[in-house]
């Protein structure tokens, strides 16, 4: 009987520090670069595999919690590449046919959800793992488990992580202005493709 | 059933044109008479151009500008200047895109679409995309243009992408002085012709590669 309530006191307090570690965590959330308002962010993205380079323009909209909305276009204006993140869940709305493939598809909508930062607004779980030279870094456990560095409230890397993970996305957000990155650089691990992307300035 | 539905298109097109004086054209024989003689006379065109994209997803609407040239029988050059520097030619055998400095080179011939696309802009800058073949076309004009409304018939390739095209052309001289290309989602880009300048002598070399 003393034993089994020892066990139980000891398991309320873990428990007790444990939701006080993550409050405290989620309170150092960093601060998502799309906002809720009305208001799109366009970059000039341009892609490289091999010796194929192209580009477009990439249009971002974060609608409501957990809703996101993105158009790839060419800079002729021809939509190429539609899709919606609803509820956490990423739907296509349209696709270039040349890339319409379920292995495509499936890097892409990683990319896309990890460009967004959709996975970390949904996190069920943020915990810290170490700061050096004022970078923080967290493990964040969501749809996908993830890698997360942040400088000054706003997130400078991400990469996903966890399980078989050869084609690993790595994403550097770059030189910060009021919150929005103006540079981003997505690469992955064993595929030769890489994406960068500028803020348009209108 | 297929003549009630462009039925239908036919009235919801000549609905959205009546807001704008668009009425059906009286004599269309006469502007494809008139249309034709003026492209054969063509040979060159040099345009400034100012390019509208409206979509859902956007604030407000994204611009850009730039210049066009045109030469016979199927040359075409856009010079993209803002907001990014962007040039797309169109040389009759193939695809040059000059991506501020980074030049790739592709065969029309490698993607039906592109081909589609590709022929679609070097008629619509003549004026020569009247094909009765490839578009269900309406005929409408008001007082300063006379409009040509093409529904692509084919809706796998080039209709996948555009569900209207819209061509105005100056009553003055039957050039095209906008284009509309409508998106089935109904977004849209919209160009915009001006400054245009004919038959000035344009170098070959501009639509081959540096």
């Amino acid at each position: 009987m003393k034993f089994f309530l020892k066990s139980k006191i000891l398991s309320i307090a873990f428990i007790s520090i444990q939701l006080h570690s993550f409050s405290q965590e989620v309170e150092q959330l960093p601060i998502p670069y799309l906002s809720f308002n009305d208001t799109n962010v366009i970059y000039d993205m341009s892609m490289s595999y091999k010796k194929y380079y192209g580009s477009g323009l990439l249009v971002l909209k974060r609608q409501s919690k957990s809703n996101y909305h993105g158009v790839f276009l060419s800079k002729m204006g021809l939509k190429l590449m539609e899709f919606k993140i609803i509820d956490g869940v990423f739907v296509w709305k349209k696709m270039i046919q040349y890339l319409d493939k379920k292995s495509v598809r499936k890097i892409m909508e990683r990319d896309f959800a990890m460009l967004m930062l959709s996975d970390v607004e949904s996190a069920e779980r943020i915990k810290k793992k170490t700061t050096k030279n004022d970078v923080m870094k967290y493990k964040v456990w969501s749809t996908r488990k993830l890698l997360l560095e942040v400088d000054d409230s706003n997130i400078v890397y991400i990469e996903n992580r966890g399980g078989f993970n050869l084609t690993k996305t790595k994403i550097v957000f770059d030189n910060y202005e009021k919150n929005t990155p103006k540079s981003l650089n997505l690469t992955h691990n064993a595929i030769k493709v890489k994406l960068q992307l500028e803020l348009l300035e209108q | 059933m297929r003549a009630t539905i462009t039925f239908i298109c036919f009235i919801i097109t000549f609905i959205s044109f009546a807001q704008n004086d668009f009425r059906v054209m009286k004599e269309v024989e006469a502007f494809k008479k008139n249309l034709t003689e003026k492209t054969a006379i063509t040979n060159s065109i040099i345009a400034e151009f100012k390019q509208e994209k409206f979509m859902s997803i956007l604030s407000q609407q994204l611009i850009s500008n730039g210049t066009i040239k045109f030469k016979q029988p199927n040359m075409v050059k856009w010079s993209y200047t803002t907001p990014y520097l962007y040039d797309i030619v169109l040389n009759g055998n193939g695809i040059i895109i000059d991506d501020g400095g980074k030049v790739n080179e592709f065969s029309v011939g490698s993607s039906k679409l592109f081909s589609e696309m590709n022929q679609l802009i070097i008629n619509s800058v003549q004026g020569n995309v009247l094909d009765a073949t490839k578009f269900n076309i309406t005929y409408l004009e008001n007082k300063e243009y006379f409009a040509a409304v093409l529904t692509p018939i084919d809706k796998k390739q080039l209709g996948a992408f555009l569900s209207e095209i819209e061509i105005y052309f100056d009553k003055q001289d039957y050039s095209v002085s906008r284009l509309k290309l409508v998106e089935p989602e109904e977004d849209y880009t919209q160009i915009t012709f001006f400054n245009k300048q004919f038959n000035q002598a344009i170098s070959d070399e501009i639509f081959s590669k540096k």
